[in-house]
């Protein structure tokens, strides 16, 4: 959490009756610890705040931090200078009761070309940096693998924005899945995006800076997990109903897990061949049944793509676009009624063109739902 | 016109001969009849003015709702539809209907009285833009009666807004509405051109306008210049939906980003359209409240000018994460760095002028001194913006959010309410309270900080902007309730603000023709001044007119032509006594013997507004209307055309 003073500091600016020079001090003092807390009052751990944008752990997202360190302390130098001088002058210069009218002044040349001339210094001491960062952000990856070797060429992923959820299919590997993207630890990925919609964009903030997903164009970013662990992130363009509820995050295996990952994704899940109980049997004829104009599930007569690639679901953590935990009861809310979880979404509302003529699939009966979930949570 | 007027002692020249008119001119200046024909510029200000404050209620009634529905995650105060046409208003209407509007109240207002002008150039077409705005606006608030209001955020990315993903009729009253207040902005915007070139008094050079003028001016340019893109940009738009072309719609062969560069060329003027004015307005209170004369002049002025042309080439900051290349961004980068230089120097000319003067504390000084404060606050985070790797964070962003309400409300808002404060007893002839005043100033002061205070801490921890929900583990629920209970202060600063308007209306201070011992020329006339405001046209010969006159008559007895600081002339000051409380009788025995000059009020402008308005509501509501629509707008000009300027 963030420091408790800086929120008790902002309260003590109640508008009072105050002398002029209490309240030119309060007034100072609450815009400072404004500043001061958007530049410390943040250092919460990213466990609380998990799309921070403070706390990179990429080699990208380091590139940007260092950036937002700069300017941002000499932002803060100054705000600092420009608020103090304010306030100094609001006291200095107070009217004071049978005081003469003061000198007329017109202005000062030099001191107004000094004024131009220095801030366009500390511009410039900007702008170099901030070229160099676009540049190194926006060239060719500087592709590292696993062991920090330079190798030939990031990892792809494309990644397709769809109205609320993301495609990913990586062609190195034959795979094809959704929301949560999974990437090694130390090698260079470079995701390749397009929408099949509207404009969306890729944004989970300790990994990279956003990027526009949109319709034809193919936007690339790269970027180098440094540390395993699950990373959080949304939409940054709105994208229509559900912009909020289009969510995603990325998880950075070791290499090992990365192998074993990709060793089982690169197949059809074994359960969708064949059942492991009764109940997922009965899941998987439901699913034959009512799913298939839209979902996709490798080894199956399931090939549609109007809807998330479903071949190993059970193996997420989240489902819905990052919105409800992949667990029994997760699961059974979204196949319960969808728009309640996500008002608007087109498993609730499909488009005319997809071709969906019935709503069975919103019709499921409890046993039909406990069957669904028994067998998506088999694809493993 | 009323450029031209006699002197005194001049034998006036007869009025036009009475040849029948072709269309009689209805009463002038009595009657409910009367504000709708009227050309006068001071009420049609006043209309803007009030016009634009009942928005600025309901803008602000859709913040709170927004704030409301974001106090706590997986709040469901409002659905996601809701929340989505909320923001979408919310921030269409705080732009087009109330921002821009009360500008132009105040233009209209307040430009001529300080060029020593009777009117603005073409009155009629002044009253057009207002009833056409009028109109425009209501057009698009009836869309609720039909699909719903729009919902596509105030840009409108397409393609979201082409007929594919928003297939009803919302982003149709979306789009006609900024086409038919982009007609009203530009009809302006050249009035205003032609009246400060032609219309200014005898001696005032375009170095002694005073700096709302210059303002005025330099805004009037932006709007001419700015507003055909976003006029291309929606008529593509408006044939994609309506037609069925594909500029927009990618399968098809279109490309959405065309649409954002065109926004955007239009997009980033508009946000110094919006500013512009109470840069003019601070550069003008400033002064007055330290009373000492703007520090630098006319680094001021070429501050301005320079920041109306560069302006022009910073628009696709705006779209440093589309992906438009390293070359482009880094250009884009550096114009927007360099823009941040007269910026800067405007603010460090305001501090200047407080350097050293006699600084007195008045409601309309406070929210000036604020704008100083905030608009740097928003300055800076504007140049974090520019470096573009940080902006691949903080573009749509909650940071993003705080740091255009520092701009435009800490900004835009804090400035021209300390022209309402500042002018307000020149336009109803009565001081608003000051201790209500300090209330309204403060609760604005603390709530709005606390408000978008926070929001840079929302940005930095990754919230993105235009969400209608967040849940709690995204960490973000006590920076946003802190959020929700500043924007309730600012809503009872709001009230505070009304009650005090409405009271001050019948038991205000009486003002006296200048409270506040003004510099400039609207200062010398009556409050309220008269229908015709200079019963003599006076002449200038510097900067500060008034305070000469004040304070060194001596040289105004002497009438010294060759005084470096300002002259108004002395005959000036008779003739303003004896006209300080004219009888409308007189008024009206001096209009009539033509020894004052003004325009005749006029039904047209209504009209033709109307037409407009109708020809383009057609488009949404069926063709028929269109054609009456047509037929209104053809006996408008007809009428507008045949019937006696007066």
């Amino acid at each position: 959490m963030p420091p408790p003073q800086a929120s008790a500091d902002m309260r003590s600016c109640r508008p009072k009756r105050l002398p002029a020079l209490r309240r030119c001090t309060l007034l100072a003092l609450s815009l400072l610890m404004s500043m001061l807390a958007a530049g410390c009052g943040l250092a919460a751990p990213p466990t609380e705040v998990p799309q921070t944008t403070i706390f990179p752990k990429s080699d990208a997202a380091h590139i940007i931090n260092n950036l937002y360190i700069l300017i941002f302390v000499l932002a803060t130098i100054v705000f600092i200078v420009i608020q103090a001088a304010i306030v100094y002058i609001l006291w200095r210069f107070r009217y004071r009761e049978g005081h003469p009218l003061p000198e007329q002044t017109h202005g000062n040349t030099k001191l107004e070309i000094g004024w131009t001339i220095g801030p366009a210094v500390v511009l410039l001491a900007i702008a170099v940096p901030t070229i160099q960062g676009v540049f190194a952000l926006e060239g060719s990856a500087p592709a590292v693998d696993g062991s920090g070797r330079q190798v030939e060429g990031a990892l792809p992923i494309e990644v397709i924005g769809r109205q609320w959820w993301w495609e990913y299919r990586y062609p190195e590997q034959g795979i094809v899945t959704a929301n949560e993207l999974v990437i090694p630890v130390g090698r260079t990925v470079e995701l390749q995006m397009t929408s099949r919609d509207v404009v969306h964009s890729y944004w989970i903030p300790q990994l990279m800076g956003k990027q526009d997903v949109m319709p034809a164009h193919v936007n690339t970013l790269w970027f180098t997990a440094q540390e395993a662990g699950q990373y959080w992130g949304q939409c940054g363009e709105y994208c229509g109903i559900e912009h909020a509820m289009m969510r995603m995050n990325a998880i950075a295996y070791e290499q090992a897990d990365w192998d074993a990952w990709v060793a089982r994704n690169a197949q059809p899940s074994p359960a969708a061949a064949q059942q492991t109980n009764e109940l997922a049997e009965q899941g998987a004829q439901l699913f034959t049944q009512r799913c298939l104009t839209c979902h996709a599930i490798a080894g199956t007569a399931a090939q549609a793509r109007n809807g998330p690639d479903l071949s190993h679901v059970g193996s997420r953590t989240t489902i819905a676009a990052g919105i409800l935990r992949n667990d029994t009861e997760g699961m059974a809310r979204w196949l319960r009624d969808p728009d309640e979880v996500k008002p608007g979404n087109y498993m609730a509302h499909p488009p005319a063109e997809w071709g969906v003529t019935t709503r069975d699939h919103l019709l499921l009966r409890p046993q039909d739902v406990d069957a669904l979930v028994e067998y998506l949570h088999s694809l493993k | 016109m009323v450029t031209t007027l006699p002197r005194p002692g001049v034998a006036a020249p007869a009025g036009p001969p009475a040849a029948a008119p072709a269309v009689e001119t209805p009463p002038a200046y009595r009657g409910f009849t009367s504000w709708l024909t009227t050309v006068d510029h001071k009420r049609i200000g006043l209309l803007y003015g009030t016009t634009a404050f009942i928005f600025f209620l309901i803008g602000g009634l859709e913040a709170l709702a927004i704030r409301m529905q974001l106090s706590s995650p997986d709040n469901t105060f409002v659905s996601p539809q809701v929340y989505n046409e909320l923001f979408t208003m919310h921030g269409t209407t705080m732009i087009f209907l109330v921002v821009m509007p009360l500008s132009v109240a105040l233009f209209n207002y307040i430009v001529p009285l300080q060029i020593g002008a009777r009117d603005v150039a073409f009155p009629r077409l002044n009253a057009f833009s207002y009833w056409t705005f009028l109109f425009g606006s209501i057009f698009l608030m009836s869309s609720m009666f039909v699909d719903g209001l729009p919902d596509a955020g105030w840009y409108g990315y397409a393609p979201l807004t082409t007929r594919q993903f928003s297939p009803d009729t919302r982003i149709d009253f979306w789009a006609l509405t900024l086409q038919v207040l982009g007609v009203a902005s530009m009809a302006g915007a050249f009035n205003f051109l032609v009246t400060i070139i032609n219309m200014r008094c005898p001696g005032m050079s375009l170095m002694r306008m005073p700096l709302f003028t210059w303002n005025t001016f330099v805004v009037s340019f932006l709007i001419v210049l700015a507003f055909p893109a976003i006029t291309v940009a929606l008529i593509l738009l408006t044939f994609d939906r309506l037609v069925g072309t594909t500029f927009y719609y990618a399968p098809a062969g279109g490309d959405p980003l065309l649409w954002q560069h065109l926004f955007w060329i239009f997009g980033h003027p508009e946000v110094y359209i919006l500013i512009l004015p109470a840069f003019g307005v601070v550069s003008e209170v400033l002064p007055v409240f330290a009373r000492k004369p703007l520090f630098g002049y006319p680094f001021v002025v070429y501050a301005t000018v320079g920041i109306g042309f560069i302006g022009f080439g910073v628009w696709a900051h705006h779209m440093f994460t589309t992906g438009l290349g390293p070359i482009a961004n880094s250009f884009f980068a550096a114009s927007t760095m360099l823009i941040a230089i007269p910026t800067g120097v405007k603010i460090l000319n305001w501090i200047a002028t407080l350097w050293g003067g006699s600084i007195r504390f008045t409601t309309a000084s406070m929210f000036s001194i604020a704008l100083v404060s905030q608009f740097t606050i928003g300055g800076l985070s504007g140049v974090m913006h520019s470096v573009v790797p940080v902006d691949l964070h903080h573009n749509d962003s909650y940071f993003v959010v705080a740091h255009f309400h520092y701009v435009l409300f800490g900004g835009a808002i804090f400035g021209l309410f300390s022209g309402l404060y500042f002018w307000w007893p020149k336009m109803t002839g009565r001081l608003l309270n000051e201790t209500l005043g300090r209330w309204h100033f403060w609760l604005w002061f603390v709530g709005f900080n606390t408000t978008f205070g926070v929001m840079h801490f929302l940005g930095v921890d990754g919230m993105a902007r235009r969400t209608w929900t967040y849940s709690a583990y995204q960490g973000w629920g006590m920076w946003n309730m802190i959020a929700t209970v500043g924007a309730f202060m600012m809503a009872v600063g709001t009230l505070v603000f009304l009650y005090n308007a409405i009271r001050s209306l019948r038991h205000g201070e009486v003002a006296g023709e200048d409270p506040w011992d003004g510099a400039t020329l609207e200062w010398t006339i009556p409050s309220p001044p008269p229908v015709y405001n200079f019963a003599v046209e006076p002449t200038v010969r510097s900067r500060d007119p008034f305070w000469l006159l004040k304070r060194r008559p001596q040289a105004v007895e002497a009438e010294d032509d060759t005084a470096r600081i300002s002259i108004l002339g002395k005959n000036v000051a008779v003739a303003e006594v004896e006209e300080e409380h004219p009888t409308e009788e007189r008024v009206e025995e001096r209009v009539a013997t033509g020894d004052i000059h003004l325009p005749n009020p006029s039904f047209f402008p209504m009209i033709t507004a109307l037409g407009l308005t109708l020809a383009a509501a057609g488009l949404v509501y069926g063709i028929p209307l269109s054609v009456v629509g047509l037929v209104y707008l053809l006996v408008g000009i007809g009428g507008w055309c045949l019937e006696p300027t007066g």
